[in-house]
């Protein structure tokens, strides 16, 4: 399990690299955009400690990390629908 | 079991697949096409998360999920346009914030993620390494949050780089919950985040006559 994950981490790694190299100038903003929502599936991870911890403080703890990630996935997905259409611009009449 | 297990590599591989095709190179496509893939991607990874998982207080996951959802809506939606590259650094923050968290469970509670070595009952040197990252890096994607909501509208000059830096930040963190949580998709979303946002914020500073890290502050 151990090595699958380093390696599909490495791979992972190596092809963002590539894809930020290759951007053009124009496009970055965009680019952001797309890495922040990547960013956010650390809402997985905070609904498995939500989910699995016992203790009253690892519980509160767990769904404070629920709630902030929550949030940031949200936000994040409203926010860059926003800019992107505030790069492209209104449509053409 | 065996269908268990099937299913929820099925899940991981999907969302892996997801995340990567949101990476496919910008501009021969549309970019909305790119952040729907990475959407459906958490989402994915979400659901086999809920699936596989030992649910014990779904309850208060859904409450805590609802409420975190309507601030994320409201703060997104109605926040004015100038300030939303603010707000976008600090999303990174956020997720920097929920990592120290899901850090600060694994630390109070390592019995329940298996990160305790059965013969001296301490936490397996993994475990304490993907800790020490994820949280180090958390923090720095959440002092880059912290920053760019004290800077707010008014600090135009390196808004790009700053937001390229926290998204790195806590891309590093959210792979490093993966190896801690032994999670193929987190640490696929993570490794991404993290490296694409290393690469870009390098580009950011080395750009047309820069001189690195110390020029960050300039336009691209």
């Amino acid at each position: 399990m151990s090595g699958l994950l380093l390696l599909a981490f490495l791979l992972a790694g190596i092809l963002g690299a590539v894809a930020a190299w290759r951007v053009s100038l124009p496009d970055m903003p965009a680019l952001g955009g797309i890495l922040l929502i990547l960013s956010t599936a650390g809402l997985a991870g905070a609904l498995i400690v939500a989910a699995e911890a016992g203790g009253a403080s690892a519980r509160y703890s767990g769904l404070a990390a629920l709630l902030a990630a929550s949030i940031a996935f949200s936000s994040a997905l409203f926010a860059t629908r926003r800019s992107g259409r505030t790069r492209s611009g209104p449509p053409p009449s | 079991m065996t269908a268990s297990i099937d299913a929820v590599s099925l899940g991981w591989a999907l969302s892996a697949l997801l995340f990567i095709l949101s990476l496919w190179p910008l501009g021969a496509t549309p970019a909305r096409r790119h952040r729907h893939a990475a959407v459906a991607g958490v989402l994915v990874l979400a659901g086999v998360t809920l699936y596989a998982g030992d649910v014990v207080n779904l309850p208060e996951i859904c409450g805590t999920v609802v409420i975190g959802g309507a601030i994320g809506l409201l703060l997104g939606r109605d926040l004015p346009v100038r300030h939303l590259p603010m707000l976008l650094t600090a999303c990174a923050g956020a997720i920097g914030l929920a990592v120290i968290g899901m850090a600060g469970t694994a630390w109070l509670n390592p019995d329940a993620f298996g990160l305790v070595e059965l013969a001296s009952d301490r936490l397996t040197q993994g475990a304490l390494g993907a800790l020490a990252i994820g949280t180090a890096a958390g923090a720095m994607a959440c002092a880059g949050g912290m920053a760019a909501i004290v800077a707010g509208g008014r600090a135009r000059e390196g808004g790009l780089f700053l937001f390229a830096a926290t998204t790195a930040m806590a891309g590093w963190s959210v792979g490093a919950a993966g190896f801690l949580l032994e999670n193929i998709g987190l640490a696929v979303a993570g490794g991404l985040a993290g490296s694409a946002g290393s690469v870009l914020t390098l580009r950011l500073c080395r750009g047309a006559n820069r001189k690195g890290l110390a020029d960050g502050r300039r336009h691209p």
